[in-house]
């Protein structure tokens, strides 16, 4: 698995915090190290500084010391001081081992070379002497002791010269050593003072880096909290645990801002809707009241034709009961229906009332037809709609030859979505100009002329627009004048 | 980059650069230190010992350098002894301390006497060969002589001196060491009195002293050169000094005494006062011998005995005159060895 670098983009703020710390503590432990390392490194040479002349003392030391157990057995024969002969011997030698033996360009080793040479020389005279003794020779110990003596000042000599080089060298070793110890102290607290000044850098700007983010998240959320949504994304630095609720926050905004567009696009509907609805009821209601100022009072005619239709039903006269029923329902669904939907089926029998009360006003001239789909009952759709295109078609299109008129109404399922209706009359037609201007709902209708139930072509119009939010539900085809009109209405179902 | 980035960035260059340099100069410091199981540079086969006059320091040393390039050419190290040991040794207590220090060979000026003598043949018997350089000691057993021969150097003194007189009657007196019985300045000294009374002119009357002084404790040349130009008055013509030493006093004498031009000098061998001598036309002449002659010849002494058991047992120098014609010369190499 591949490591993950704690300094990346993708580290969480906790990776981060504890590598800065790792980091400086690393760099601290680093530099303590180093001057450690240099000065024990420093403290050693200064030890070994003058070390050379304590040993070289300690070679005197011992020298002196054979020399003086020599003296002393050759002076009393003691047992004890020729044990420290021996002893003594040994340690020199011992001491001996640590000298230079080797031919080299230096004063110094080059003595240490004689020293060498000369103490062997010097214990082999000492051992001579004291052989001379334990064997009683009294000449040749007195004759080697001499010898011996003459070696032992000279050796001493050569040591006082060896520690007297020694010291010269070493104490300008030691000169040296303290120079550089004082530059090393020197260039370590220069040193440490700029690794804390790295390190507190280093800190402050990852801390910064790391709290900004945050910081700006937060002035952002204060300024949105304040009702200000047009703030602009936040980006997104680390993928951290503030990267992600930056991310969180930028989804956030972006939700509420597409929820405010559509809260307001459903209530700009909602407006148009209720702006239409009024508007319907306005021209139901101006429908109405010219309806009304029509018939004074509908209701007390409905009674009253219905006292008729009962009165003639009574009398036996079936044909004037027929008709006054007829006319009573016709008046009754007019006024009930004036507001709210009816059914498709209802209109039609409003339609066939109408032509009855005609025929049975005119005499029975008017040819009506009807070719009606089946299944069209239960279908919706506005009232008082087919009656007035009827009425349109009677006052307008046969009223000059009503023994030859003939209206012919057309009910058809295009399809599953919508219907077809269609009003056909053979009578005069219209000219194209006459069709345009009743589309655009501009042509002035002859008010004295006019003995219609009060129901104009526009307010059709307009009720359909109203009732479907379409245009164009309704087109009048004529082929020119005495070609008959044919109203045609494309209704969705 | 950012401007933080860069700040720390420099900071940081600048700590790098600053530990190197302080660690740098710390190490250096530190390996700077001429301690002693750090400063073997090289080593050598053989070791060989120069035990110096001090009297003429001069010229032992231009005898070492020689010698001790020579040595090291052949793998041996040449020791100059030095009286830095706090106690005042002779000849004799050098010879007694290289012998107990087993050393690879002796090199040495002797002083004609027979504990020295005694000496050397015990050094040879401990096999540690004994070159003797400017004065011989024949009855010894040392391996072989360097330096110039008795006869060369009576010759040059004879034609030196009777120059100095240039065929007028005068008194020649050559300074000898009271002490040595060396047999090469003896024998020079006898064969120059000789030498001027075969070739001084006819009817010419030059007579030759012998003035032997005092040199059994320190000071005691210039002590003896004192008594000279007090007591002897008036000076001779020439004065032949047959050391380097002799000719410094007898020089310094000279000017004390106010004496300059009542006597030639005719020295040996050349210091920084000689040459300034020369060069003021105080001191004629000085007689030089080759060092760089006496000091290879010495190793190759050494060598040869080492490597074959027997070596030539005279080797000749050549020997050369400082004038105040070539004065400058050697004024030149001797600010060159200063500076």
């Amino acid at each position: 698995m591949k490591k993950k670098n704690p300094f990346s983009r993708f580290s969480s703020i906790q990776t981060r915090i504890n590598a800065v710390i790792m980091v400086v503590l690393i760099v601290v432990l680093c530099m303590n190290l180093f001057l450690i390392s240099e000065i024990n490194s420093a403290v050693g040479r200064i030890d070994s500084v003058f070390t050379s002349n304590v040993a070289v003392n300690t070679l005197s030391d011992t020298l002196e010391q054979i020399q003086d157990s020599v003296y002393e057995y050759l002076n009393t024969k003691s047992s004890q001081a020729l044990e420290d002969y021996y002893n003594l011997e040994q340690e020199y030698r011992a001491l001996l081992e640590d000298l230079n033996t080797e031919i080299v360009d230096s004063e110094i080793l080059m003595l240490e070379k004689n020293i060498r040479n000369m103490s062997e020389s010097y214990l082999e005279q000492t051992s001579v002497t004291v052989q001379a003794k334990r064997g009683r020779n009294v000449e040749r110990y007195k004759e080697s002791y001499e010898l011996e003596t003459q070696l032992f000042e000279y050796i001493n000599s050569y040591i006082y010269r060896l520690n007297n080089l020694l010291f010269r060298q070493n104490s300008s070793n030691y000169q040296t050593l303290i120079s550089s110890m004082q530059v090393l102290e020197q260039g370590s607290l220069v040193i440490m003072a700029a690794a804390f000044v790295i390190c507190m850098l280093v800190i402050a700007v990852l801390v910064h880096n790391m709290i900004r983010p945050l910081t700006v998240l937060s002035s952002t959320a204060h300024e949105v909290a304040s009702g200000n949504l047009d703030v602009p994304q936040l980006p997104i630095v680390y993928e951290d645990e503030v990267g992600v609720v930056t991310r969180s926050f930028n989804q956030m905004l972006t939700s509420i801002r597409e929820y405010i567009d559509r809260l307001r696009d459903s209530m700009e509907t909602e407006a148009q809707l209720k702006e239409r609805e009024l508007l319907m009821e306005a021209h139901l209601k101006e429908a109405q009241l010219k309806y009304l100022q029509a018939q004074i009072n509908p209701h007390f005619l409905f009674n009253s034709l219905n006292a008729g239709a009962q009165l003639a039903a009574m009398e036996d006269a079936e044909q004037t009961s027929v008709f006054l029923e007829r006319m009573a329902d016709f008046f009754r669904y007019n006024v009930r229906k004036m507001s709210g939907d009816a059914t498709l089926c209802e209109e039609i029998q409003s339609v066939d009332n109408y032509i009855y009360i005609l025929n049975v006003r005119f005499a029975g001239d008017i040819t009506y037809e009807k070719e009606i789909d089946t299944d069209i009952e239960d279908i919706k759709m506005p009232s008082m709609i087919l009656q007035p295109i009827v009425e349109n078609a009677v006052q307008h299109g046969i009223h000059e030859c009503l023994e030859e008129g003939r209206i012919v109404l057309t009910v058809t399922k295009t399809d599953a979505e919508s219907l077809e209706i269609t009003v056909y009359d053979n009578g005069v037609g219209m000219t194209p100009e006459k069709i345009r201007d009743i589309l655009e709902g501009t042509l002035v209708p002859d008010a004295e002329k006019s003995s219609s139930t009060g129901v104009a072509m526009s307010n059709v119009i307009h009720l359909l627009e109203l009732y479907y939010n379409k245009k164009n539900l309704l087109r009048i085809e004529s082929d020119g004048p005495g070609c008959g009109t044919r109203v045609i209405l494309s209704l969705p179902i | 980059m950012k401007r933080s980035s860069l700040i720390i960035t420099i900071i940081l260059i600048f700590c790098v650069l600053l530990l190197s340099l302080t660690w740098a100069y710390f190490r250096n410091s530190l390996d700077s230190l001429d301690l002693p199981d750090t400063s073997i540079s090289e080593t050598y086969d053989r070791h060989y010992v120069l035990i110096p006059d001090e009297e003429n320091p001069v010229l032992w040393q231009a005898i070492y350098e020689s010698a001790y390039e020579e040595a090291s050419e052949n793998s041996a190290y040449l020791e100059l002894l030095s009286q830095d040991t706090g106690s005042a040794y002779s000849t004799a207590d050098y010879l007694r301390i290289l012998i107990a220090s087993c050393v690879d060979g002796i090199i040495l000026k002797p002083d004609g006497t027979d504990e020295v003598r005694e000496l050397i043949n015990d050094a040879v018997a401990e096999n540690i060969p004994v070159v003797t350089v400017l004065e011989d000691d024949s009855d010894s057993e040392r391996i072989s002589y360097v330096g110039p021969n008795s006869y060369q150097l009576a010759d040059t003194y004879t034609e030196l001196a009777l120059s100095r007189l240039d065929g007028a009657d005068g008194e020649i007196m050559i300074l000898l060491d009271a002490e040595s019985v060396n047999p090469v300045q003896t024998l020079a000294a006898a064969q120059l009195t000789r030498y001027i009374e075969q070739q001084k002119a006819e009817g010419q009357d030059v007579s030759v002293s012998l003035y032997y002084l005092e040199n059994s404790t320190d000071f005691d040349y210039e002590e003896g050169i004192r008594d000279l130009f007090v007591n002897h008055s008036p000076l001779p013509d020439v004065l032949i000094c047959m050391e380097e030493v002799l000719t410094e006093c007898v020089y310094q004498a000279l000017i004390d005494y106010n004496e300059v031009g009542s006597t030639d000098i005719i020295g040996f061998y050349y210091s920084d006062q000689i040459l300034d001598a020369i060069e003021k036309g105080i001191i004629p002449a000085t007689l030089v011998v080759g060092m760089d002659e006496v000091g290879s010849y010495c190793i190759d002494a050494l060598n040869e005995y080492h490597a074959l058991g027997h070596t030539s047992s005279y080797y000749n120098v050549s020997l050369s005159l400082i004038t105040r014609e070539n004065v400058t010369d050697y004024l030149d190499n001797v600010q060159e060895e200063e500076g």
